[in-house]
């Protein structure tokens, strides 16, 4: 490893201003963003120099770091200092070091004269040259509300002084400025976008990554922010008020319990250690009830949609497995598993799919006997997701019963609520798939969730 | 609270679920951070658990893969700080303890900074491990314990929104042990380079930095290594370092205490020397292309 002299003794300056674009910089910062394809007055194409400024953009905060950046035939490593002015980011480079490159990874040739990949804070969206949204950053969707993934651009935002939509633009090919000004339909808020178009190696166009920018910094905070504490489905009678109002109680028993249960302030009498586990394993029952009902609230309403994601169901059978274990372990019950390579390559709500699978792998362990085996099968064909158990079974008179709101089949006692079959079924379909179930080879349940598969013709 | 999908982001090559105890600890170190973002808010709180806890994490706090890497690093930090005895002359001996009437200004600085960093994290309290959060984990922290109080709706809300913002601006992230550390490393002078090897000679927090600048991985990672249970991520390190076995064998004992006994230790010996310099460094560059890409220019 190579050391030079380090600090500078006048540090190389440069300005970011919000959109990422280099206002000024000293030549050192300037050789360094031309010979990686920047422009001259356009976004600054030092990948490391440009996550901090927008680090820095973000929180406001002035941050000292070090910046990697691979240059020609070593590597660099910079300290840099950067601070938010009025309108920019001043990046101060106080430490310059060359350093002997030790990986060059072999990244495929750039696909346009322009285009570069930063991992950057600011929200970003793809969409392909059909105008769908391929993908988009979580605080994207929290700031909109919106489940546009999958869906048309223009179904959901509008490109503010253009007749045309950015489809229109995109499959024409026209002249797109590199920062448009974009609507959103439904709440009709308005932001800036960088556009970088995506052009394949024969020059069609691909798609267009838009890189969101919000005058007002705390407007996208405030989306993220917001999300936190009001979930999607929120300011509905029972998720804003009487979820809020019985979690606050019933999450300070739950720490609280479990704080003594665990000692970790100190030991106690064993039965007393006792109790408190039993207070908490009681205060997660009744939250698991709160979650149920605020999902029952959310989904029977008219306006419910989920998200449409690819998802891939051996993943999640892996998921709630690994999730689920210890439970499993709990009751004497053995968990099989699929085989890795089983893929089942669906459309759904990752986060909705998972969370049926919890459901019914947490079913199946609940009411199946110690010392029985309870599998998660996979059918790439389907493509389904089944959890098989060893239980009782479910008489044929009763299998669609046991989907009905708070329907126990004459259970009490065993930490259900009668309503999760019910949400996962609600979510099956609302994601266009169905929850059924039958028998499985011993006589025990057999569910299984179906899904719509991935059009193989999509990317 | 740690998931199996959030415990293979943070613990990429583990085999077993992080322990109980693990969790408990991590809860603990996340209820003090809110507890000490809560006060620099000005809530009143008594209790043990903070105001907002119950709606964080219900919220997803506790799946924040960088706020758990945070506590678990705290939490390694912790313990190997409970094995390594630093006082007397160690404590003297060792480099900021040197550095710190350097000739050179900065270096001085840089080392005085250290040294008070370190003295504040020692504290363990709320308020202590707040200025230890790098500046965005922050930032990340405060706007999601004011959106908490913001939700309930009520006046005060505003004024939960101008306490954050006072409680960002007030936070200088050089003032964590990590950076200051960082930065003592970064402009180390050549002489002084060598003693980065020994942890005993630099202490932990200057040692782990070392090995974060020497193997661009970052600083709380390197602590967890150190800790990590069994022993192969830190052999792995003292190998691509290039150290002899009996300064590697020296400095795991130094660093990992009683958890190594006397019939282990041949055994890790032999698998020492049998690992090539090549081959941990290679390990190691794996490591790291899983935390951060390196990107080519032109």
């Amino acid at each position: 490893m190579q050391h030079l002299p380090t600090r500078l003794a006048l540090p190389i300056k440069c300005v970011v201003a919000a959109d990422g674009s280099l206002l000024a910089a000293d030549s050192a910062v300037r050789r360094l963003h031309f010979g990686n394809n920047g422009v001259e007055g356009g976004v600054l194409a030092v990948p490391g120099l440009l996550e901090l400024a927008s680090l820095c953009w973000r929180i406001g905060l002035r941050l000292e770091r070090t910046v990697y950046i691979a240059d020609k035939d070593h590597d660099l490593e910079l300290w840099v200092e950067a601070e938010k002015q009025e309108k920019a980011v001043h990046l101060s480079v106080t430490g310059w070091q060359e350093r002997v490159a030790t990986y060059r990874p072999s990244l495929p040739p750039p696909q346009t004269t322009a285009h570069f990949e930063y991992r950057s804070a600011l929200p970003s969206m793809h969409v392909n040259r059909s105008g769908i949204i391929l993908q988009a950053s979580a605080s994207l969707v929290d700031t909109f509300c919106c489940s546009a993934i999958a869906e048309q651009f223009d179904d959901h935002f509008s490109v503010v002084g253009y007749g045309k939509g950015l489809i229109a633009l995109l499959q024409q090919q026209a002249e797109i400025p590199s920062r448009i000004k974009i609507k959103h339909l439904p709440s009709g808020r308005e932001c800036y976008a960088l556009v970088d178009i995506v052009r394949l190696e024969t020059g069609i166009v691909a798609g267009a990554r838009l890189v969101f920018l919000f005058d007002d910094p705390a407007q996208a905070q405030t989306g993220a922010a917001g999300a936190v504490a009001l979930p999607s489905h929120s300011g509905m009678g029972l998720g804003r008020h009487f979820a809020s109002a019985v979690r606050q109680p019933l999450g300070r028993i739950l720490a609280n319990a479990e704080t003594i249960g665990s000692e970790l302030n100190g030991s106690i009498l064993e039965q007393y250690s006792s109790y408190a586990k039993d207070i908490a394993s009681a205060a997660r029952h009744l939250s698991e009830l709160v979650g149920d009902l605020e999902d029952l609230d959310a989904i029977d309403k008219p306006d419910f949609k989920v998200a449409k994601e690819p998802v891939e169901l051996g993943d999640i059978a892996q998921r709630v497995a690994g999730l689920l274990a210890l439970k499993a372990a709990d009751h004497q019950i053995e968990l099989v598993v699929p085989d890795q390579e089983i893929k089942g390559h669906v459309v759904g709500e990752f986060r909705r799919v998972l969370q049926i699978a919890l459901n019914l792998l947490g079913n199946a362990i609940r009411y199946s006997p110690g010392g029985s085996k309870v599998k998660i099968e996979i059918d790439p064909a389907g493509p389904s997701l089944s959890v098989i158990d060893e239980g009782p079974g479910i008489p044929v008179e009763d299998r669609e019963r046991v989907f009905t709101k708070f329907e126990r089949l004459g259970r009490s006692g065993d930490g259900g609520s009668g309503l999760g079959l019910y949400i996962s079924r609600k979510l099956a379909r609302a994601m266009g798939g169905e929850l059924s179930i039958g028998a499985g080879e011993g006589g025990g349940a057999n569910f299984t969730l179906r899904l719509p598969p991935v059009d193989p013709k999509s990317n | 609270m740690l998931c199996e999908d959030l415990a293979q982001q943070l613990f990429p090559r583990a085999t077993r679920v992080p322990s109980e105890a693990m969790q408990a600890a991590v809860r603990l170190v996340l209820q003090k951070l809110v507890a000490g973002v809560e006060r620099g808010l000005g809530v009143d709180n008594d209790g043990f658990v903070p105001k907002s806890w119950d709606i964080l994490c219900r919220s997803g706090l506790l799946r924040e893969a960088t706020l758990l890497e945070f506590a678990l690093a705290r939490q390694a930090e912790e313990q190997i700080a409970e094995r390594v005895d630093v006082s007397g002359a160690a404590l003297f001996a060792q480099l900021p303890s040197r550095l710190v009437d350097s000739s050179d200004a900065a270096i001085a600085e840089c080392a005085r900074n250290l040294l008070i960093a370190e003295n504040a994290a020692q504290l363990r309290a709320p308020d202590a491990l707040v200025k230890q959060l790098p500046a965005d984990l922050l930032h990340l922290l405060v706007w999601r314990v004011v959106a908490v109080f913001q939700a309930g709706g009520d006046e005060t809300s505003l004024s939960f929104i101008s306490a954050g913002n006072q409680l960002l601006s007030a936070h200088d992230e050089a003032n964590a042990a990590s950076a200051a550390a960082a930065k003592l490393v970064y402009f180390l002078p050549e002489s002084e380079r060598d003693a980065l090897g020994d942890p005993r000679a630099v202490g932990l927090t200057l040692y782990a930095s070392g090995l974060a600048h020497e193997f661009r991985i970052p600083h709380d990672r390197i602590l967890r290594f150190i800790d990590e249970e069994p022993s192969a991520p830190l052999l792995l390190m003292l190998r691509a370092r290039g150290h002899d076995p009996k300064f590697a064998m020296s400095a795991l004992q130094y660093l990992r205490g009683q958890r190594i006994d006397d019939h282990r230790l041949p055994e890790m010996l032999l698998q020492f020397e049998q690992l090539s310099q090549e081959a941990a460094r290679t390990e190691i560059l794996r490591w790291r292309l899983g935390a951060a890409p390196v990107w080519k220019t032109g």
